[in-house]
């Protein structure tokens, strides 16, 4: 009960610290929107010159919803901590969590989760109305109940990305400065998770490789379900392998974090 | 009651040195000179319960290194200490919950947000109850005068302001033992004395064991009666402050500058 208290407190301060920097979030969203525009206009060409109704395996309205979705997607999932944790590294910050009864990854994730609350259902909210908007002018009709599932699939992607960069995070450990570090796995995982386009655009070779990764569980399977290319028990086999990831993930960064402690520690005067 | 015991406590180090210029940079990406820092080399000393110590030395003589070491942020690389019971870095929750730490240039508080939040925060980690927390923060705030700041951001405190906050927010669960690096670093003298004072009043109304670093000799005069001073990670002297100067006419800062030239000839001495 103590421990909820405390860990709630972190939550409802990262949500008020939020809001101190809503302008901020604002232009970083409007900005985005400029990618989604952009593909939604190539898209839009490609299927407009090509003889195929389908390409990929996707037809016009799946494919368009796809990569709208991809590039609000990653809003979604976006983190931010992993700075947080360098500056903290580098200025001797994470001396408060040896000093005080409080755990650095329950402060770190229950932070992170009062951001995002904030963060997506702002994000919630404008991909409801662009869908609406896609729907109306290119006469798509959308399941409710993919819509529904994806809602619910959504906060496993962003625990996997969550746990993800808090693994990255302990490198700066060793580097002080990780800023390519996060921005070269950034660009990697928004591809290799489908966060671009969809992974079928590499070809079959390529997708049976990705299965055994845990990116496309943080973008292409979710996004799979709300235009409906995977269904019924295989969103559920999918679900379990997000959690599979979550708990893979969380393991190597204890792992991961010891290593980097005892480097902290050592490098310390 | 002996409520902290050091017992030749050594933290020693690895860096590595560049000589000056870009082909040294090179040289520096394959091979580097290994070098070993001496931060602190075999202290020993205890402290009493309820007793305030003014902990001096020069920049660089190892003071924060070992109060690093007495709140279980360092491990030594050999030696004992206890702080109230416990071996620091062992980092035990029931240490964690009956000391505290100040360092006047690093932030505990959360700088978007208003002071009070992580006085609140601060409440739930500590587990402080409700009454409790109220009676200890109303208190500490009235003593720092600081009422009409509470709702303002951090950051846009003076240094001063920011300071009494710190202090207010390490003191919410009352811990027995504080370890005080340099709490009055910056600040303009009027700051220096309310601090000081606040140092005073709680140690008189609380008994916490307090330890104490400070460039400032007004800091260290006015509120410690015993000093332990350290120089080049060596005890150089531990007893009462009034002694240092009794035998000459010079003032405490000028002998005090005495005894660090003489631990430093006769290191060169033993060298």
């Amino acid at each position: 009960m103590k421990a909820i208290k405390k860990y709630y407190t972190v939550y409802t301060l990262a949500m008020q610290s939020v809001m101190q920097y809503k302008t901020d979030f604002f232009i970083s969203l409007v900005s985005g929107g400029f990618t989604i525009i952009i593909q939604f206009f190539l898209w839009t060409a490609i299927y407009g010159a090509s003889e195929n109704p389908q390409l990929f395996g996707f037809e016009y309205a799946q494919m368009v919803t796809y990569v709208v979705m991809a590039g609000i997607m990653g809003k979604y999932i976006s983190t931010g901590f992993e700075y947080e944790i360098m500056e903290d590294i580098m200025e001797g910050n994470l001396n408060r969590f040896f000093v005080q009864p409080i755990g650095h990854l329950p402060y770190r994730l229950f932070g992170f989760l009062g951001v995002k609350t904030m963060e997506n259902a702002m994000v919630i909210l404008i991909s409801a109305a662009l869908l609406g908007i896609i729907g109306i002018t290119a006469g798509i009709q959308y399941s409710v109940m993919n819509i529904v599932l994806v809602l619910l699939i959504a906060p496993f992607s962003l625990l996997i990305n969550c746990m993800l960069f808090y693994c990255l995070s302990v490198t700066n450990f060793w580097l002080t400065w990780g800023w390519g570090v996060f921005n070269g796995a950034r660009v990697v995982t928004t591809i290799l998770s489908g966060g671009i386009f969809p992974l079928d655009v590499f070809g079959e070779t390529a997708l049976a490789v990705l299965k055994f990764l845990p990116f496309q569980y943080i973008v292409y399977f979710p996004l799979s379900v709300v235009v409906g290319r995977v269904t019924g028990m295989d969103v559920i086999y999918g679900v379990l392998i997000q959690i599979f990831w979550i708990i893979a993930f969380y393991l190597l960064s204890r792992v991961l974090w010891k290593i980097g402690m005892k480097r902290y520690i050592a490098a310390r005067g | 009651m002996q409520i902290i015991k050091v017992e030749n406590l050594k933290k020693h180090y690895d860096y590595y040195q560049k000589d000056q210029g870009l082909k040294n940079s090179f040289k520096n990406m394959v091979k580097r000179k290994k070098l070993k820092k001496e931060a602190v080399n075999g202290i020993t000393f205890n402290v009493n319960a309820g007793e305030i110590v003014g902990f001096i030395g020069p920049n660089g003589a190892g003071k924060t290194t070992t109060l690093k070491m007495l709140s279980g942020i360092l491990y030594p690389t050999s030696g004992i200490a206890t702080v109230g019971g416990y071996i620091p870095w062992e980092r035990k929750k029931a240490f964690k919950m009956g000391f505290s730490i100040v360092m006047g240039q690093k932030t505990q508080l959360n700088w978007d947000l208003p002071a009070v939040e992580s006085f609140n925060l601060n409440k739930y980690i500590y587990e402080v109850d409700d009454t409790e927390f109220k009676r200890t923060v109303d208190e500490l705030i009235e003593i720092l005068e600081v009422e009409p700041l509470l709702k303002t951001q951090v950051r846009r405190l003076s240094l001063g302001e920011r300071m009494k906050m710190e202090l207010i927010a390490a003191l919410v669960h009352r811990p027995k033992i504080i370890f005080l690096d340099e709490p009055t670093i910056g600040l303009d003298f009027i700051s220096q004395k309310t601090i000081r004072e606040f140092i005073r009043r709680y140690n008189e109304e609380t008994g916490a064991t307090i330890l104490l670093t400070s460039h400032y000799m007004n800091d260290i005069e006015s509120l410690c009666k015993r000093a332990i001073i350290i120089n080049d990670g060596l005890l150089i002297y531990d007893g009462n402050l009034a002694d240092i100067a009794a035998n000459s006419d010079a003032s405490i800062e000028e002998a005090i500058e005495k005894m660090y030239n003489n631990a430093e000839s006769e290191s060169i001495e033993r060298r």
